[in-house]
């Protein structure tokens, strides 16, 4: 029998999640600062929505 | 469900073919917001406005949901899927996002239509203000979307490994069983 907790290239790693490549823990950070950045612009700065310009 | 390999190609012209008149739609949207808030002449804001109003649901919408649907048949009808890979699942939520902030904020774009439709010179010379963070986040998104899509970085998520693991199991299932 084949056994199967193994492969034929003798590592463990094709049997586990490589895990979340590195590319998208840091495409995840850069897109919570800059929505953190836009939330406090506006909360500090005011939205200035066009409606509020209205005639 | 494979596509044919002719399918295939044509799906994908569309969904570049669409995907690409977004992002210029939405370029084009950004000029006539910059004239918006810059132009200090009533007749050129005015015919901004009413502009940005007919491009956005006469040819950025329709094109929003477009590139949407042509993106969910092509992911779905490649070996590529749906959540499968980081690179398609952020393209995708990217892309929803997109469509709806733009179908959620486009009523807002007619309304000041018609609010500069019916205003008089003097009012409209004080500016009726711009549009220019909705399209300008949107087209970092697009932008970001095409990046994606055109350098498919590698990375399974959980699920598309799962899959993948199950899919090598079945491969060597059926080796073994072929086999005298």
């Amino acid at each position: 029998m084949h056994d199967e907790t193994g492969d034929e290239t003798g590592g463990r790693s094709d049997h586990e999640y490589p895990g979340t490549p590195r590319w998208v823990k840091l495409f995840v950070v850069i897109i919570i600062v800059v929505v953190l950045a836009v939330v406090i612009v506006l909360f500090i700065g005011g939205h200035t929505s066009p409606v509020q310009h209205g005639p | 469900m494979r596509m044919r390999p002719g399918l295939r190609k044509s799906v994908l012209a569309t969904h570049l073919t669409v995907s690409v008149g977004w992002i210029g739609a939405v370029v084009a949207y950004l000029a006539l917001g910059v004239s918006a808030v810059t132009s200090q002449d009533a007749q050129t804001v005015r015919t901004a406005w009413i502009a940005m109003d007919l491009i956005g649901w006469n040819v950025i919408v329709p094109l929003a949901l477009a590139a949407l649907a042509t993106g969910l048949v092509m992911s779905l009808g490649t070996p590529w899927g749906l959540f499968r890979h980081y690179w398609v699942l952020i393209s995708l939520v990217l892309t929803v996002l997109s469509t709806i902030v733009l179908l959620e904020h486009m009523p807002t774009v007619s309304s000041l239509a018609n609010m500069a439709r019916a205003a008089n010179d003097a009012d409209l010379a004080g500016g009726l203000g711009g549009d220019l963070f909705h399209p300008g986040v949107g087209l970092v998104a697009l932008l970001v979307v095409t990046v994606l899509n055109v350098y498919k970085p590698q990375g399974l998520t959980r699920y598309g490994w799962r899959k993948q693991q199950e899919e090598r199991q079945n491969e060597r299932e059926q080796a073994s069983g072929s086999q005298p």
